[in-house]
């Protein structure tokens, strides 16, 4: 176990580390930076100096190992746009992000599972059956459609709750929503396709045939088992929930990192970017990281190596 | 030569195991449902002005915000309602749904052919090669995808031929990833290490005796991927980075109603159907086909 969580620990950094290269590559790709922030009015003169004076003149090596350097400080320089530190910027726009994911993600995992669940216990029956349709229905759904038909529905014509903004568990509901749908459906088929293999394990038919309560052996037999794999994806479900906050975050006036990307890009603001993507991808690392390392403790017949 | 009968022989058993499987198609409602609708959508995309008489970029402004034909009180002849410069909603839905289409499948035919080389590539020789690919494919997996596309969008600016590019960028690891997984158990067949006694040369054994093998594991992955590059497409698109106007998709379509939401929310509502039926109905056919392919992994 621990030469595992060494091994992908390692790996993680260095992960990490190809991160920045690209981030780096992706933003000189885009042009010479010394254009975008001088005014239209300076000289070519102009230009050269300032970017000298930014080091954008050194090679491209020199300027990708300052930005390295700089970025393990924390240091992204200043944003295009709000002439301040990138790194803050982004921080404080963390919280928002995480209430948003972690509402999805709760819904998700409060709704899916008992799903799955009861399709995998009623199998084939109505309920079975719808439950797996709307699941299935709710993965084909755009997740920035299902939020306008929400704020239509909801806000519009019922004013039951508010369309956009933060400010408590009244405007959380409806982007939390609309969030958690694709995940939501994705962890009730899992959850419903575990349980029936595990259903069908000789090791049921034994808790069975002990004669244990009915409640006992789907608790405690089938369902613990069938949370392994449950419990991966609903990890990886977290990563995929920060990255679908982006447009959930456009479409409810959300003030959380991904409404911060949208305007960053828009405005290309590319410091701005890179910290966004950066900050971003390395807490989607690191939540992967922790899942495999929950992952490898719930199933001992993975751990190898 | 024998070799060749072998093959003659695997592939039709799978030409067998698919034709069984259409009979199964019959019973599974839900994919018989997502056939029929894309094959509706897939018509549509060919042919979009056989449907209506307006053409999508017809505007009459007089004709502005008109409902649909059933919520409206004045009688008008756009069955969907009309848009901000009152063009024909219907039209336009069915004229999105070419770039629609054609966007997501091309993103998926260049990813696949990208993934499956590269994920032949490293299960076949293994070592360092092997590391490379799969790390790339970790760094890759690092990043959201949304994000990587937009940074890459914002980089390169919109348009259709960039949208694809960027799109199948961002798709290429699960093929790899797939058919790495599939080589790398097929590398220690008795009819691999045959065909290396016989002489055969290693491009040889992946493309003609490994290569027909990934059919099956990359179809049902190139199915549900173009139904996740639809949404992809017209999330990127509903953002402002994807198709640009004067071309048509179903979430530039969703981008310019958004404004109207308060006022005329079935210009948002429609091409929103629109996706979610196409995607549907290549999720249910993706689903159906791992189904069949795969019987230990049916109704998953």
């Amino acid at each position: 176990m621990a030469r595992y969580m060494v091994r992908r620990l390692i790996q993680a950094v260095l992960v990490v580390w190809g991160l920045t290269v690209v981030t780096f590559v992706i933003s000189h790709l885009s042009g010479d930076p010394a254009q975008l922030m001088m005014s239209f009015m300076a000289t070519p003169a102009d230009v050269e100096q300032f970017r000298r004076i930014m080091g954008l003149a050194d090679p491209w090596w020199v300027q990708y190992w300052r930005f390295f350097f700089s970025a393990l400080r924390g240091d992204f320089g200043n944003s295009f746009q709000f002439h301040t530190a990138v790194l803050p910027l982004v921080w404080e726009r963390l919280p928002a992000t995480f209430e948003l994911a972690g509402g999805a993600m709760g819904i998700a995992i409060l709704a899916g599972i008992p799903i799955g669940v009861v399709s995998a216990l009623r199998r084939g029956s109505v309920w079975d059956r719808l439950g797996m349709f709307v699941a299935m229905l709710s993965q084909s759904m755009p997740g920035f459609w299902l939020g306008l038909m929400f704020i239509f529905l909801f806000a519009v014509q019922l004013h039951w709750l508010p369309a956009a903004g933060r400010g408590g568990l009244r405007y959380l509901v409806l982007p939390a929503i609309t969030l958690s749908a694709y995940s939501l459906a994705t962890v009730a088929r899992l959850t419903r396709s575990s349980m029936l293999e595990v259903l069908s394990q000789d090791y049921i038919r034994t808790a069975r045939s002990k004669g244990l309560a009915e409640t006992n052996v789907i608790v405690r037999h089938a369902l613990k088992n069938a949370a392994i794999p449950v419990i991966t994806v609903i990890g990886y479900q977290f990563g995929t929930l920060l990255g679908g906050a982006v447009v959930t975050e456009t479409i409810f006036a959300w003030p959380g990192v991904g409404r911060l990307a949208i305007t960053a890009i828009t405005n290309r603001d590319f410091p701005l970017v890179q910290g966004v993507v950066v900050v971003v991808s390395f807490f989607f690392i690191l939540i992967n990281m922790l899942i495999d390392f929950l992952y490898h403790w719930l199933d001992p017949t993975i751990r190898v190596g | 030569m024998k070799m060749h009968r072998f093959h003659a022989k695997a592939q039709s058993r799978l030409l067998r195991r698919l034709l069984r499987s259409l009979e199964s198609l019959w019973q599974d409602r839900l994919a018989m449902a997502g056939a029929v609708i894309l094959l509706i959508v897939l018509v549509i995309s060919i042919v979009p002005g056989a449907f209506t008489s307006y053409a999508p970029g017809q505007i009459s402004l007089e004709d502005a915000f008109l409902g649909p034909t059933y919520v409206s009180h004045v009688e008008h002849p756009h069955p969907l309602g009309t848009d901000h410069l009152g063009r024909d909603l219907f039209s336009r839905i069915l004229h999105g749904a070419r770039i629609s289409l054609l966007v997501a499948v091309s993103a998926v035919a260049i990813s696949g052919v990208m993934g499956v080389l590269l994920g032949l590539v490293a299960g076949f020789f293994g070592r360092w090669i092997d590391s490379l690919i799969m790390g790339l494919s970790e760094v890759q997996a690092a990043f959201p995808v949304i994000l990587l596309a937009l940074g890459i969008v914002a980089v390169l600016g919109p348009g259709v031929r960039n949208l694809i590019l960027v799109m199948a960028f961002t798709g290429w690891v699960i093929y790899a990833r797939t058919v790495r997984a599939v080589t790398l158990a097929l590398r220690e067949r008795e009819y691999v290490t045959a065909a290396r006694a016989v002489g055969c040369r290693s491009w040889t054994i992946m493309l003609r005796h490994i290569l027909p093998q990934m059919v099956g594991p990359v179809t049902v992955v190139a199915t549900l991927e173009v139904a996740r590059m639809i949404i992809l497409e017209s999330a990127l698109s509903f953002l402002g980075l994807g198709v640009q106007p004067p071309d048509l998709s179903w979430g530039l379509m969703l981008g310019e109603g958004n404004q109207y939401l308060l006022t005329a929310a079935w210009l948002s509502a429609f091409p929103g159907v629109a996706i979610a039926a196409t995607v549907f109905g290549a999720n249910s056919i993706g689903d159906w086909l791992r189904g069949a392919l795969d019987p230990s992994m049916k109704r998953r």
